[in-house]
């Protein structure tokens, strides 16, 4: 008897890229202002970088200025028309008006003393937190710039920091891979939850495993990204995210990304169809951008095609932009380009449709 | 323990003598130094300290901060002690030490590479004249001999395991190899057990001594001279065990250096040298920092600023810098351009090497790169220039002293190049 013919195994539809925009410097994140006209990023020059989407052909325009050193963080507040930008320095910035003529409605000159590691928005934009590598960690009205709580003397280096969409907690994630919660007000340490493998320690170096926090499904999930560090001095890692439930914060679940000689995943996005959109950056050419499903451990969409992906951002109506890094930007000495110039790296936003998408490639 | 087990165990005399027998079969009657210079130097009480970070340490984060430049980096820098220098904001403590240091930011080497940038850098990278040139400690073993003291002259205090290092030597025969202590750790086997008596020890060493004298007979003085050596290292160490006992340390140094590698090995290279070591090389790994450079250096710098700071205090306060030169260098720093990964490559063309106490003038800044950091905008300095620059502040002429390699001459430095003056005293 013949065998039965197999069922055939249907391609889940993929994310199609529509267009790439050039940007001549690294970027660090990326972000979708909250009305969806334009784009906004920071990075290696210390400019808020903003992209018009809704002229003909989308075209950078004014960029924002007034940081130093690198913008490490930038998130849009939520129904609002605030984008919070954090920088190396200290500096901590609210800009009104991205979408057209923007004006700084507050800022900090040294809102940390030196590098802000992260920067989470409530889910209402009332509110922002921030962490800084000087172990301070510190809530702010997103209206007009207060301090409203402080968690001072953190025990250990944050790298990552998140607000509860109810205003009551705080969670933290630092160098070591241990997770703790702080209540609000007051900001005193209510638990500590150690998410093992997410730090490694050799040769006088910690590489620190836990570098991203978000809340989710109304603050009873909690995601830590990040990777597992496998080694100093290049710093691979097995890219890698756990969910954990809320407030008990027990793994429910988690997806290892890569291989050990990767890196790990700079962000992630969930996606109004479903999924979890995730970046990762590692190792040259070992960039990836994935598209994961709640509950599995595979993703169902896997690109390998842009080195080291930084960030990624959800537009409302559903595309997706992820900054990479220009190829060919490895390598020892002192390679130049056709002119003699010794330049700087850069960073293509590549900007996708949703999978199933009819919407047709376009120029940017 | 037992001595007489010794060979069991991954590092040992027996081991030692092993390598450095091997090593100087093939050394042949090299690196004899001209007689003259030879007994001056071994007069001399000056010592070195090497702390080299292997992989390369980035200037931009330390001595040379380019901040809000292209490819300056995420970090400030911070005012020093001496007016007008700024160094990376990863170096508050070393920031008040710039008075005591000299810092040369106009480093531009030729290797890229590490395993051949490495022995270039480590031998000052002569001219090629068909020998394998010695390390730095291995020279310095050579050139200076041992101190009064009469410990080995060339110690590497390393993270990993240790042994002789009979290589470092090149053609000054094995014997100038580098006494490499793994983690800081003593040879296995060193201390006498209790089963055998100190008498009984000596007959041993006695009839060693007699079979060694009727083998010697029979070969190359050389030869004799390495196995000889080694069991003389032994016995000499066998004298100052209490280096090595960390429980006896005050609590406060300890927090001062740092309990981690780099605090805990300078900690000791700093009571080695005071026990009369000519050369102490402490190496840190891992900084090769192609990914991560910035978290990687956030996490490095801070140890490097504790207990080297730690290190130039003690050897001011106990006039110790008067006599000991110490250099903090790698084989290269790291490019500006910043990869896909956050890290940065290697570069060679512009970084920098820092020094202080023998012979140094200190609160000195020696060259300067271009503003975005890409390139030396002065006069640039190799290692060559280096290593004359230390030889002098040590008090070795070393454009006229020579190594004398059987019948053949060689300069003990790159004889194309010659000290920095301005780094000097």
């Amino acid at each position: 008897m013949a065998d039965a013919p197999k069922p055939t195994e249907k391609k889940p539809p993929e994310p199609r890229e529509l267009f790439k925009l050039d940007c001549d410097r690294q970027l660090m994140v990326a972000r979708f202002t909250a009305c969806g006209r334009m784009l906004v990023a920071g990075g290696y020059d210390a400019s808020i970088r903003r992209w018009d989407l809704c002229a003909e052909q989308t075209v950078e325009v004014d960029r924002v200025e007034g940081h130093h050193g690198w913008i490490s963080w930038l998130e849009v507040q939520p129904g609002g028309d605030l984008v919070f930008s954090a920088d190396t320095w200290g500096r901590l910035q609210a800009t009104r008006g991205i979408a057209g003529t923007p004006e700084i409605a507050w800022h900090h000159e040294q809102a940390h003393d030196g590098w802000i590691r992260s920067l989470s928005v409530s889910d209402d934009g009332q509110a922002l937190v921030t962490a800084g590598r000087d172990g301070a960690v510190r809530v702010w009205s997103a209206v007009d710039g207060r301090l409203l709580h402080e968690v001072k003397d953190h025990p250990s280096e944050v790298f990552a920091v998140a607000i509860h969409p109810a205003k009551q907690a705080i969670v933290t994630g630092d160098l070591f891979g241990v997770l703790r919660r702080f209540e609000l007000p007051g900001g005193k340490c209510v638990g500590e939850t150690t998410l093992a493998g997410m730090h490694f320690y050799k040769r006088i170096q910690d590489v620190g495993g836990l570098r991203l926090l978000r809340f989710h499904d109304e603050g009873r999930t909690l995601i830590c990204a990040g990777g597992e560090p496998q080694a100093t001095g290049r710093a691979i890692a097995i890219p890698t995210i756990h969910w954990l439930e809320w407030p008990g914060c027990a793994i429910t679940h988690t997806a290892r990304l890569g291989a050990k000689n990767h890196g790990f995943v700079f962000d992630l996005a969930w996606h109004p169809h479903g999924f979890w959109a995730v970046v990762t950056s590692g190792q040259p050419g070992s960039g990836q951008f994935l598209l994961l499903k709640p509950g599995q451990e595979k993703p169902f969409f896997h690109s390998t095609k842009m080195s080291n992906c930084h960030s990624l951002a959800v537009h409302e109506d559903g595309r997706m932009v992820v900054t990479a890094s220009n190829r060919n930007s490895q390598g020892n000495g002192a390679v130049r380009d056709k002119g003699g110039n010794y330049v700087a790296n850069f960073s293509p936003l590549h900007v996708f449709a949703p999978p199933g998408s009819e919407e047709k490639p376009a120029a940017g | 323990m037992n001595h007489c087990r010794s060979w069991e165990h991954g590092w040992s005399r027996r081991r030692m003598l092993g390598a450095v027998a091997g090593g100087a079969g093939v050394a042949g009657l090299g690196g004899m130094l001209q007689p003259a210079v030879a007994e001056e130097m071994a007069r001399s009480d000056k010592q070195i300290l090497l702390i080299w970070l292997d992989g390369g340490m980035s200037q931009l984060e330390s001595w040379d901060p380019k901040p809000n430049t292209p490819f300056g980096g995420p970090f400030r820098s911070i005012p020093t002690t001496l007016p007008g220098i700024h160094v990376s904001e990863l170096m508050p403590k070393l920031s008040q030490q710039m008075k005591r240091l000299a810092v040369v930011r106009s480093m531009k080497t030729e290797d890229a590479n590490h395993s051949s940038g490495v022995p270039k850098i480590l031998r000052g990278q002569p001219r090629n004249r068909g020998v394998t040139y010695p390390y730095l400690g291995s020279a310095v073993a050579k050139l200076m001999g041992p101190t009064e003291s009469g410990l080995p002259p060339y110690v590497w205090v390393k993270p990993g395991n240790g042994g002789f290092i009979a290589k470092h030597a090149g053609f000054l025969g094995a014997k100038y190899g580098a006494l490499a202590l793994g983690d800081g750790k003593p040879p296995a086997n060193l201390v006498r057990p209790d089963s055998i008596s100190s008498a009984a020890d000596e007959a041993r060493q006695e009839l060693r001594r007699r079979f060694n004298r009727q083998f010697s007979d029979r070969r190359r003085g050389n030869f004799n001279e390495a196995n000889s050596y080694v069991y003389d290292v032994a016995g000499t160490l066998m004298k100052h065990v209490e280096l090595f006992d960390e429980t006896k340390l005050p609590e406060k140094d300890r927090r001062r250096y740092g309990t981690h590698d780099l605090g805990r090995h300078a900690l000791l290279a700093r009571r080695l040298i005071e026990a009369g070591v000519r050369f102490v090389q402490v190496t840190s790994y891992g900084w090769d920092t192609h990914g991560d450079n910035f978290n990687s250096h956030a996490s490095r710098m801070p140890k490097v600023d504790q207990s080297v700071t730690a290190l130039i205090e003690d050897l001011y306060d106990r006039g110790l810098d008067e006599r000991v030169l110490v250099v903090m260098m790698a084989e290269f720093g790291r490019t500006p351009r910043i990869n896909g990964s956050v890290g940065r490559d290697h570069w060679p063309n512009a970084w920098s090497v820092a020094m202080a106490g023998c012979g140094i003038r200190p609160g000195t800044v020696v060259g300067e790169t271009l503003p975005d950091g890409t390139d030396v905008k002065t006069t640039p300095y190799d290692i060559g220039h280096m290593f004359h620059t230390w030889f002098s502040a040590v008090g070795l002429d070393s454009a006229e002293a020579e190594y004398m390699n059987g019948t053949q001459p060689l300069p003990i430095a790159h004889d194309d190049m010659h000290k920095v003056d301005e780094l000097l005293i």
